[in-house]
């Protein structure tokens, strides 16, 4: 049975005068596992917010959506808000309530159901997810994961008919993302529910999900099951962008050669798939650049740092030593203390053991201008905190200004950058109204003004679509060849298996482990790419998808 | 959240327990109700925390009695025995024992309101709130995240503000102007999230229909047998007023320690170490109970 059908559904916003969804149609059936994808802006959460009545945005919308064969419309409120739940992408903004049993509550207070219903349903749903342990807790005690399962658990407990997912781990780190989306399939298993999701990171997910979408400029353009969505991209555009989105496998199948079979997507399955080649060659002839070993830009001595005397130490002795001219990613689980370790390279924290040598002289030495005007940038994790005017412009300008250019100066730098990034379309909007990687360029453009050296970024990749990350990538590429140092705080593996000179690891106070990314990520057995993970039966040191593919065509199929 | 000793009572009892012991407290300057509101106060707070915490609180608050038990008798000057004059001012012993009786309901009413703290924590205030009006219990605890997320994302500008220049400046009036901004932006920040709370809200019905109120709190025996005996001794209370309240001028009221007096003032005594008696059981409860094991 089809629980939602969408008939040639276009939606314009209210304030604007261009549509956000255009011709949309597609059916789901009733216990289905659909996951939407597609590039920021291309209309996923506002297609989402339609299924969702009470979250319906103002604009003017033509077409039909029926739930269960009726019009959306003609459905009683209280229905509609049990049966259909939306969990959100940022897990703070959603939760109301200031404890966890409250929240959880919450919904079921408004269906006005009585104390000892309401006690029985929370304790069943805390035991279906193992939640007993931090019941009783302050919601500011809870991690991310935590908070985001909370969300799921507060609208599970209205039971559901459709649950409705926008973007749910793009806020998470890897292992709380791939706990999540395990605990959704389990929910997908043991409940029948029928699940909408939209995604970036399809990699965890492609394995569970039974029909995937992909919508561009706010059409779905292509549709169909996790194993043939990639030949149906394929034959609207040989080199889509959203194909570097499917799961590493699947892209290595893809990159081979055109296969109309079904492709694996699972890493056991890209493993099984990449038996059938040879292994005669391990590794590419490449030019690799020789690291000038100069005396080092940035280098830390001995650190130590805690935030206050009762505190326990974060960093706990770490030496470094960072070229110029290169760019090295400090990679490692959350809650490990890689931001702290960003803030005392950027002279932000001050070790209270140890110091920071920053061009051969001390960071101590050098006052705030010295450090920030032409030396030192960092890119925050929540890049709006940059910006406190009211268009993107505006801001540039005020920081051209504190930096000392005149007005010609000023504009030509600002014309500069414009440029560089592509933003020119962007400059009269307001800061906190773009896209999340939108907002990191500009958010590195206004960097770019204050002309750094080093520019240090703490988890560029989070929450951006694959577009923006190649696009981050480029840029990032770009500015090294400019001669410009940079230092990534990520623990988006792939993304630094990719861009990266030298990768380490922070673990418990320490940066073990500085390598190149080839062997980096080779002596790894777990804590490695996907790609490295399907191939390293074969070729060890190959660790990005490109690599795969090319070490694959170069050896041939075996025969045999 | 642990709920154990005196805190296993239910928020109203508790409510109402600490609203009697300040009504008593804080209506009569009775020395006999000060003293024993004093020593049961300062007795549960020290049940609660260190030895060390207790000493050095005390140790504070006895500069606080000093300073009210020497100024009120510099302002205040009425009274039937002079002692000398001060600057021709007349010191009175009345005053002068006024000034120590306020000193020591300030210091009682300082410790009893870090026990009230303790005890009725913001759970229990929203669940008493949301018994009288729902509505505003929600938009309390809205209140109670939204603050934390402002002061969050002020400190979060002011350090990447730092970062990019925006505190290189010596005039002042700029760095004030500066300041303004962040939290302006720190402010709108906050606001965002709580609209999409808003919308979270309402996504899980919120104002379709009358809302229940679910907590976990529940109401036990106990619970009735200690409430019944509040007030009780609220009503013994009012109905003694006119004998428990205490006057210091122009003379000291003078104490009459009849029967029904001694056994009114053990009444109260018992008001003021319930929660101790209960602290403490539960102390030597736990420990017989383990020695058994």
């Amino acid at each position: 049975m089809e629980i939602f059908k969408v008939e040639n559904v276009n939606f314009t916003f209210a304030e604007s005068s261009k549509r956000a969804l255009n011709a949309v149609s597609f059916t789901i059936q009733q216990g289905s596992f659909a996951v939407l994808f597609g590039a920021s802006g291309s209309g996923k959460t506002t297609l989402l917010q339609l299924l969702k009545r009470e979250l319906t945005p103002n604009g003017k919308r033509d077409g039909e959506i029926f739930y269960k064969g009726e019009l959306l419309e003609d459905i009683d409120a209280k229905t509609l808000v049990s049966e259909i739940g939306f969990v959100m992408q940022k897990p703070d903004d959603q939760i109301v309530m200031d404890t966890v049993w409250h929240e959880l509550a919450f919904g079921l207070e408004n269906m006005g159901l009585s104390n000892a219903q309401i006690r029985k349903k929370i304790a069943e749903m805390t035991s279906y997810f193992g939640m007993g342990d931090w019941f009783h807790k302050k919601i500011s005690e809870l991690s991310g994961g935590q908070k985001q399962l909370l969300n799921l658990a507060s609208i599970l407990i209205m039971q559901p008919k459709v649950l409705i997912l926008d973007e749910p781990t793009s806020q998470l780190d890897p292992i709380a993302a791939t706990e999540f989306m395990q605990t959704l399939h389990r929910l997908h298993e043991d409940t029948g529910v029928t699940i909408i999701l939209v995604e970036h990171r399809l990699e965890d997910v492609f394995q569970f999900a039974s029909d995937i979408m992909l919508i561009e400029n706010g059409s779905i353009i292509a549709q169909g099951s996790p194993r043939i969505i990639g030949q149906i991209v394929k034959k609207i555009n040989e080199h889509h962008i959203m194909l570097e989105a499917l799961p590493t496998a699947t892209r290595i199948y893809y990159g081979l050669s055109t296969f109309t079979n079904e492709s694996p997507i699972t890493i056991r399955e890209g493993m099984e798939f990449i038996g059938n080649y040879k292994n005669e060659i391990q590794e590419l002839p490449r030019n690799i650049i020789e690291q000038k070993i100069d005396k080092p830009i940035l280098a830390m001595k001995d650190c130590w740092f805690r935030y206050g005397r009762d505190f326990p130490d974060i960093v706990k002795g770490v030496s470094l030593k960072i070229q110029k001219g290169e760019i090295f990613c400090i990679l490692g689980g959350n809650g490990a203390g890689k931001t702290t370790l960003l803030k005392l390279l950027a002279g932000q924290c001050k070790p209270y053991k140890g110091y920071v040598l920053l061009h051969d002289k001390k960071m101590k030495k050098y006052s705030m201008e010295q450090l920030y005007k032409k030396n030192i940038a960092l890119l925050p994790q929540n890049p709006k905190t940059l910006f406190l005017q009211s268009t993107i412009r505006e801001d540039y300008e005020v920081t051209a200004k504190l930096i000392g250019f005149d007005k010609m100066e000023a504009s030509l730098q600002i014309e500069r950058v414009m440029k560089m990034l592509h933003i020119e379309s962007l400059m009269d909007m307001h800061p906190h109204s773009v896209s999340g990687g939108e907002l990191q360029k500009i958010a590195i453009g206004k960097l770019l003004l204050l002309q750094p050296k080093i520019l240090l970024l703490d988890e560029p990749t989070k929450g951006i679509d694959v577009f923006a990350k190649k696009q981050l990538q480029q840029l990032l590429q770009q500015l090294r060849a400019q001669g410009m140092t940079i230092i990534i705080v990520t623990h988006d593996m792939d993304f630094a298996a990719e861009i990266a000179d030298c990768c380490g690891l922070y673990f418990d106070g320490e940066v073990l482990a500085i390598d190149v990314p080839k062997s980096f990520f080779a002596q790894n057995n777990y804590y490695t790419t996907a790609a490295n993970k399907i191939a390293r039966q074969l070729y060890p040191n190959a660790v990005t998808c490109e690599d795969v593919i090319e070490l694959c065509i170069a050896n041939g199929l075996d025969k045999k | 959240m642990y709920l154990k000793g005196f805190a296993m009572f239910h928020p109203m009892v508790l409510f109402f327990y600490f609203l009697l012991v300040f009504v008593i407290l804080l209506s009569t300057l009775n020395p006999v109700l000060l003293g024993v509101f004093f020593v049961s106060g300062v007795m549960l707070f020290s049940l609660l925390h260190t030895f060390r915490k207790t000493l050095s609180e005390l140790f504070f608050y006895l500069f606080v009695w000093l300073l009210v038990t020497l100024a009120i008798p510099l302002f205040h000057h009425n009274g039937m025995t002079i002692l000398f004059f001060l600057n021709d001012n007349p010191m009175t012993l009345e005053s002068m024992f006024l000034g120590m009786a306020i000193g020591f309901l300030i210091i009682s009413f300082a410790f009893w309101c870090k026990n009230y703290s303790l005890y009725i924590t913001s759970d229990k205030i929203l669940y008493l709130l949301g018994t009288i009006q729902p509505q505003l219990a929600i938009w309390y605890t809205l209140l109670l995240r939204f603050i934390p997320q402002c002061k969050r994302n002020f400190r979060d500008i002011q350090s990447t503000q730092k970062t990019v220049g925006f505190y290189a400046t010596s005039s002042l009036f700029e760095r004030l102007f500066g300041f303004v901004k962040i939290i302006k932006v720190a402010f709108l920040l906050s606001v965002e999230q709580t609209f999409s709370q808003i919308d979270s809200m309402k996504a899980r019905g919120y104002g379709l229909q009358k809302r229940t109120h679910f907590s976990i709190y529940k109401f036990y025996i106990w619970d009735c047998v200690c409430l019944v005996w509040l007030i009780v001794i609220g009503i013994l209370f009012l109905l003694n007023f006119k004998e428990l309240d205490f006057y210091y001028e122009p003379s000291l009221k003078a104490l009459t320690l009849t029967k029904e007096m001694s056994l009114l003032y053990g009444i109260l005594l018992s008001i003021g170490l319930l929660p101790a008696m209960i602290e403490i059981k539960e102390l030597v409860k736990w420990k017989f109970l383990k020695s058994k094991m």
